[in-house]
């Protein structure tokens, strides 16, 4: 898999807004569901983009595919700035990204037969005549691993894998330049989940589209991607490549969800129990601090400083590549070029550089 | 729970007699022919509509035609249903009758339809603002009293055939507009209309082909019972005379010429009335039949007595209890029985035991049986399905068998339950501290107060922030993470001495996972509380479980420390899965896989289950039922040396 150092999506900036209170209110104050998010993502290339639930991270993907309105900031595909468009999305735009989800129970209409799913798109832009249609979605499942059986199937008659597996076909058949991954995997078995994993690397390799990879869970970005992106409370705080992430994670929150995923083997479960236990932080007030200056993480942050309480930190180029939205990084904690190891405000900021390894 | 009993359910229906690729349509078609009721019902309707085309053959008179000189005569041989006022034959006139209650029950119906479902599927499918006016609209409009409206467009249109048809389908529409509204609405949130717009499909393409074929079902349901009802509110315009001209034969028409004639010959009400009531009747049956048809077999409720007839092995009867074990699963086989016959198994032969504060998993993916394995061992199977044999001793003494009273004192102080969802275990509408303040009082005989202040403190004990001040509130207002951990105080109340966890953290991020997988195991540390965790996740079995059981397609195929578990796997399933984990470290290539899925309940070999995906399947593999043999159910695991390679 060759990445090119071109952009093929722009985000900058990117601002979404929800309305909150009840639907009858008259007056409703509006909620930062994403704020300020930049990111790039090259042609031939996986971004993950890893978050818990109400980091945002799905409201990006939302945005990008246009089904979720944008209230400020740019999203440029490959030179067409897709925020200015108006409420028509091109067709050639609709062609270009492509999306598969993460419930293979409702992504397929339960009404239909399954190779629906492809020639519909296919019909509705303008590809061959019915019958190419339906030679062109037997392609494309032989190409995602189904046969010419499973095509005049339900969904109701497939396994969940075999779902997705008609999903990827639907995303597949229009030649996507991008494919919006929406927790794509999460709901499959371990077993299904490492042969889709395998099948969107193969497909990627033989067809240089990239992926959006948007996912709750740090451990399945690791084989697919290339650079990971982590959200929390719709901003973004890191963006490094896949092995130095994971090897040397620098956002405190980052490193705590590295150190609450599970491992994969017993060995060390105790020294990593102990070391959640000792370093819980037990800080007052709510998780995440919304709408207010400051770092919204720093009530559970074990490395918090002064700083943190009254600045919201902006995201970084550090000298090494990655991007990291953090004070221990900036003029006010940095010390050591790249570590946080003597940060000013409080003498345990580096405490915890080891809890990565997972 | 329920969606493992359905796909095992469909699993069980063997193969021939599903209609390879057949629609839906078809299948439910099919059902309705195995519902005397409603098949008699179709076959009526059919009769009428065939009296309706082939009207003037039947009818012996012209239904206009006049005679004198019988007028108003009673059941004859020349007249077989009498005479009106005029002389008219009353079998002709009814038998053209059909003719006109058809094409009105037909007619206005489609009006109804045309003018409802679009506006239904707008205001459904938009939401926000059209959705809120338009909803208001349909209210008022519901509000009017139908023949009301019926008078009103009579009024303005006139009389006629096709007036009487708009008049009837306008009082119609609004309840198709209401009901298409509804379905439209739970459909928009479906993924694949999403998928849909990412396709780029126009709006009116979305809603028309995408939307409206899950509307086919109720439609259909609804417009039987409508064209019962246009007949009836035809009947009623024709008698207020509103309807057709008296001169045409209908049904209403023939009732108000009994209505003003019935001190002269009191039969005429009969023949009109009797065609009315029968002709609904039959709609509302046909629209019954089709909807319990399309909702699929109905289910029976599991009678209770089916649970309590395990039969017992000789073995159980003999071996004692281990004395350290405090829960011993021996030789459990769960089976659905399926409506149509037959029985399935869904967990064959299980064998388990749990030391006192023991954290055993329970590892295994969708279909394997596991969830189905705890609910055995709780005493709470799902309907449909039963403990075939097998028994479950806690602390020495059987728990299968009890009666539900006896199983409700050893589900709170002997073993307890969370669930994935939970909100499955609290009730929407009773406070947090009332609901822990049960247990408390009911096992230990505590007061009100000393209740909750135990119940303040248990959650404390689980990391709720002002224990003292959430006890008021409803489970809506905790968050996931928070209402799982409620619901674990709500299990540790009556201080049980296992805890079963099914899926309890998988709904849960990962920080909170952690959070609440690290409070089990301090529980457990201070009250040698034992943990039966069910799981799919291997990470969760690595960092939580003593020791673990891996199930395959109903079976234990493994059961090992966990260390050795993960370091020496000794079955060739465990190892593939072991491998397969996408969670593992960062290898260049591919992951390696397991081909093929996990077999379906119902489609299990009688040999190895795993062996037709196995690496190391033999011959001798898929001729008999393997044993679980030193903890290991596999013919190979002693030649063979299984390693996870990375």
């Amino acid at each position: 898999m060759s990445v090119s150092q071109e952009r093929l999506l722009s985000v900058r900036d990117l601002t979404v807004t929800y309305e909150s209170g009840r639907a009858m209110q008259w007056r409703r104050s509006p909620v930062k569901a994403i704020d300020g998010v930049s990111f790039d993502v090259r042609p031939g290339e996986t971004l993950g983009l890893v978050g818990e639930s109400g980091s945002g991270k799905s409201t990006i993907g939302r945005s990008i595919l246009r089904l979720a309105d944008v209230s400020g900031g740019t999203i440029d595909f490959d030179g067409l700035d897709v925020t200015a468009l108006g409420r028509r999305t091109p067709l050639s735009y609709r062609r270009a990204v492509q999306a598969v989800f993460q419930d293979p129970a409702s992504s397929l209409n339960p009404r239909h037969v399954v190779s629906t799913a492809v020639t519909t798109p296919l019909r509705r832009h303008g590809v061959g005549d019915a019958a190419a249609r339906e030679e062109a979605a037997a392609a494309a499942f032989e190409r995602v691993g189904l046969s010419r059986a499973h095509l005049s199937r339900l969904p109701s008659e497939l396994s969940g894998g075999q779902r997705q597996r008609v999903a990827i076909a639907r995303a597949l058949a229009l030649e996507p330049r991008l494919i919006v991954c929406d927790e794509a995997v999460s709901a499959l078995d371990v077993s299904t989940q490492s042969q889709i994993i395998n099948l969107l690397a193969d497909l990627q390799e033989s067809t240089g589209m990239s992926y959006l990879f948007v996912t709750h869970d740090l451990r399945i970005v690791r084989h697919i991607s290339h650079r990971v992106a982590v959200m929390h409370a719709g901003r973004l705080v890191e963006l490094a490549p896949v092995e130095q992430l994971f090897d040397s994670p620098r956002h405190p929150y980052t490193r705590s969800l590295l150190a609450a995923s599970p491992a994969t083997h017993p060995t060390g479960r105790e020294r990593r129990r102990s070391h959640r236990a000792n370093y819980r932080p037990n800080h007052h007030g709510p998780e995440i601090v919304r709408g207010e200056e400051g770092c919204p993480f720093r009530n559970r942050c074990a490395s918090v400083m002064e700083v943190c309480r009254t600045k919201t930190p902006p995201l970084r180029e550090l000298a090494d590549g990655g991007r990291v939205a953090c004070h221990l990084y900036g003029e006010e904690g940095r010390t050591v070029e790249g570590g946080p190891h003597r940060g000013k405000g409080r003498g345990k900021g580096g405490g915890r550089g080891s809890t990565g390894e997972g | 729970m329920s969606e493992t009993v359905s796909k095992t359910r469909k699993a069980a229906v063997p193969a021939a007699e599903r209609p390879a690729g057949g629609s839906g349509a078809a299948r439910a078609f099919g059902r309705v022919r195995r519902r005397p009721v409603a098949l008699a019902a179709v076959v009526f309707l059919l009769l009428l509509l065939a009296a309706a085309v082939f009207a003037p053959l039947l009818a012996p008179y012209d239904p206009r035609e006049q005679n004198y000189s019988s007028v108003l005569s009673g059941p004859s041989a020349e007249h077989l249903l009498g005479t009106d006022e005029l002389g008219r034959d009353t079998l002709s006139r009814l038998v053209h009758g059909i003719r006109i209650a058809l094409l009105v029950a037909f007619g206005s119906v489609g009006v109804a339809m045309v003018i409802g479902v679009p506006i239904g599927l707008l205001l459904g499918y938009r939401g926000g603002w059209w959705d809120r006016l338009g909803s208001r609209a349909l209210d008022i409009s519901d509000a009017l009293p139908g023949l009301l409206v019926g008078f009103a467009v009579i009024a303005i249109l006139g009389r006629g055939l096709l007036e009487l048809m708009l008049a009837i389908g306008f009082i119609f529409c609004m309840s198709f507009a209401r009901m298409t509204r509804a379905v439209a609405l739970a459909e928009r949130e479906k993924v694949y209309l999403d998928a849909a717009k990412v396709a780029g499909l126009r709006t009116p393409e979305i809603l028309f082909r995408q939307v409206l074929p899950n509307l086919t079902g109720p439609l259909v349901v609804q417009a039987a019972v409508f064209m019962g009802s246009a007949i009836g509110v035809e009947a009623a315009l024709s008698f207020l005379g509103l309807g057709l001209d008296a001169e045409e034969p209908t049904w209403g028409g023939m009732l108000s010429v009994a209505a003003d004639e019935q001190a002269r010959q009191p039969f005429l009400a009969f023949p009109p009335g009797l065609a009315i009531i029968l002709s609904v009747l039959a709609f509302n049956l046909v629209s019954d039949g089709i909807s319990d048809a399309l909702g699929g077999a109905r289910r029976k409720p599991a009678k209770r007595r089916a649970r309590l007839g395990a039969k017992r092995t000789a073995e159980a009867a003999v071996v004692p209890a281990e004395p350290d074990a405090l829960l011993e699963v021996r030789g459990v086989t769960v089976e659905l029985e399926p409506p149509g016959g037959g029985r399935v198994p869904l967990v064959q032969d299980v064998s388990l035991t749990i030391g006192r504060g023991e954290v055993v998993g329970l590892l295994g993916e969708s279909g394997s049986g596991k969830s189905m394995l705890a609910r055995a061992v709780l005493g709470l199977l799902p309907p449909a399905t039963r403990l075939a044999s097998g028994t479950v001793l806690l602390d020495g003494r059987e728990i299968t068998g009890l009666s539900e009273r006896e199983l409700r004192a050893v589900r709170g102080r002997g073993i307890s339950v969370v669930f994935q969802d939970p909100m499955t275990a609290l009730s929407p509408v009773h406070t947090i501290g009332r609901q822990l303040s049960e247990p408390l009082r009911a096992h230990f005989g505590m007061s009100k107060a000393a209740a909750r202040k135990r119940a303040a403190e248990l959650l404390r004990r689980v990391g709720v922030e002002n224990p003292e001040s959430r006890l008021d509130d409803y489970p809506h207002q905790f968050s996931g993470g928070m209402a799982q951990r409620v619901a674990i105080a709500l299990a540790l109340a009556a201080e049980p001495r296992l805890l079963i966890a099914d899926e309890a953290t998988s709904a849960l991020d990962v920080t909170t996972q952690s959070q609440v997988l690290d409070l089990l195991l301090e529980l457990r540390d201070e009250f040698d509380m034992a943990v039966l965790l069910i799981t799919h996740d291997l990470g969760v079995v690595a960092e939580t479980c003593d020791r673990t059981a891996v199930m395959y397609a109903g079976q234990i195929v493994e059961v090992s420390d966990v260390r050795a578990l993960f370091d020496r796997p000794r079955h060739p399933y465990t190892a593939a899965l072991l491998a397969a984990d996408p969670s593992g470290e960062v290898t260049d290539g591919r992951l390696p896989t397991i081909p093929g899925g996990v077999p379906l309940a119902g489609e299990w070999p009688s040999g190895c289950h795993f062996a037709n995906r196995c690496a190391f399947s033999q011959e001798g593999c898929v001729a008999h039922p393997i044993p679980l043999a030193d903890q290991v159910r596999c013919l190979r695991s002693a030649d063979l040396t299984l390693g996870v390679v990375k």
